[in-house]
């Protein structure tokens, strides 16, 4: 079996290490998908962080912050994911297709996933690997 | 509160008389409030009208709607239920927001929705940092709010009197504020952080992105009408 997280470089891994909370991102990638975005930013707030991922036109973000998060609105459609040791993780869909995951707490932040156009399978897939990185 | 030069004109039989049918009638309202409760509890509380930081009841029979028209008689109101995490501490005295307000653009209204128009989604936003994007388009009105959680915005915005003045609107009502009216929906059940939005004018609201208002979140609100 692979190392975790060897989908990132070396200096996305270890940029990680600065950020201050904890990041929730999948060990590995599934067939098809790769990174699309990886950035962090630092407002007199708080930070944040993003990694995107893309397969064909679904999207998938990993978001983390400590500052100005609200809880996903949701309404047209609610799906449910299981990860091995986070338990059931929600998914709320809006009118136009996007959708965000309830916000997971992790240390010294929150961390949830959001994106478009994906597969109740596609998150059937990924979640179940979320680890904290690195 | 019975007024006391009435104590004195009713005679002690009287008095005995009005204070046992005052005291049925509240019982009789409190236990209406229960079951309208309990009601409002197994159905989400999403079918009532109001703003939820008042009690349902209250809503559902119009009472804050229409002030003068009917007598409020000065009794404990419970508060909505929407989960483990505590009501609003404020804006339970708002007044009803007036038909004027509900069309009319303010200063401070039009300068957020010009900052709405120049960058709708602001920089680094994405869906779920609602409070990252209220936060931005707040501070180019010169409001700066803290905190990393949207429900933590209500009681600044009501010590901004000099930006905003809160006022109570219906659910019905919210898809027609005016354009930078900041409404912010209280935490509730599995919703840990609650939300936030300013809205546009035209039915919509604007935080991480733009989308149509929400009105019917299983947790109360607060609504603040910009100067």
């Amino acid at each position: 079996m692979s190392q975790p997280f060897q989908y990132l470089t070396s200096e996305q891994r270890e940029s990680l290490r600065g950020l201050p909370f904890s990041v929730l991102l999948p060990t590995e990638l599934p067939q098809g998908w790769q990174v699309e975005e990886f950035s962090s930013d630092t407002e007199e707030d708080g930070a944040s962080f993003t990694l995107g991922i893309g397969k064909g036109k679904a999207r998938l973000n990993f978001l983390a912050t400590n500052e100005g998060i609200g809880d996903p609105p949701g309404g047209m459609r609610r799906s449910r994911h299981q990860h091995p040791e986070l338990g059931e993780i929600k998914v709320e869909y809006e009118e136009d297709g996007d959708f965000l995951s309830d916000w997971i707490e992790v240390e010294g932040g929150w961390a949830a996933v959001g994106g478009s156009d994906t597969l109740d399978a596609d998150l059937d897939a990924l979640i179940p690997l979320l680890a904290t990185a690195p | 509160m019975i007024n006391p030069m009435m104590m004195s004109a009713m005679g002690p039989m009287n008095m005995m008389g009005g204070m046992s049918s005052m005291f049925m009638m509240m019982q009789m309202m409190q236990m209406m409030q229960m079951m309208m409760a309990l009601m409002g509890s197994m159905g989400g509380g999403q079918q009532h009208a109001g703003c939820g930081c008042h009690s349902q009841m209250g809503n559902t029979m119009g009472f804050n709607q229409f002030p003068g028209s009917m007598p409020m008689m000065p009794m404990p109101m419970p508060m909505p239920n929407y989960g483990q995490y505590p009501p609003f501490t404020g804006g339970h005295n708002a007044p009803p927001i007036s038909p004027g307000a509900l069309q009319g653009a303010t200063p401070t209204g039009r300068a957020l929705a010009n900052s709405i128009m120049n960058r709708p989604v602001p920089p680094n936003c994405r869906p779920g940092y609602c409070y990252r994007g209220v936060k931005h388009h707040l501070r180019q009105v010169g409001v700066n709010l803290t905190g990393g959680s949207a429900y933590q915005a209500a009681d600044q915005l009501a010590a901004r009197s000099d930006r905003f003045r809160e006022v109570t609107v219906t659910r019905a009502q919210l898809r027609q504020l005016p354009p930078g009216a900041v409404v912010v929906w209280n935490r509730s059940a599995g919703k840990p952080h609650g939300h936030i939005s300013i809205a546009t004018g035209d039915g919509r609201e604007a935080s991480d992105k733009i989308r149509n208002q929400i009105t019917n979140r299983a947790a109360s609100y607060r609504v603040f009408i910009p100067r």
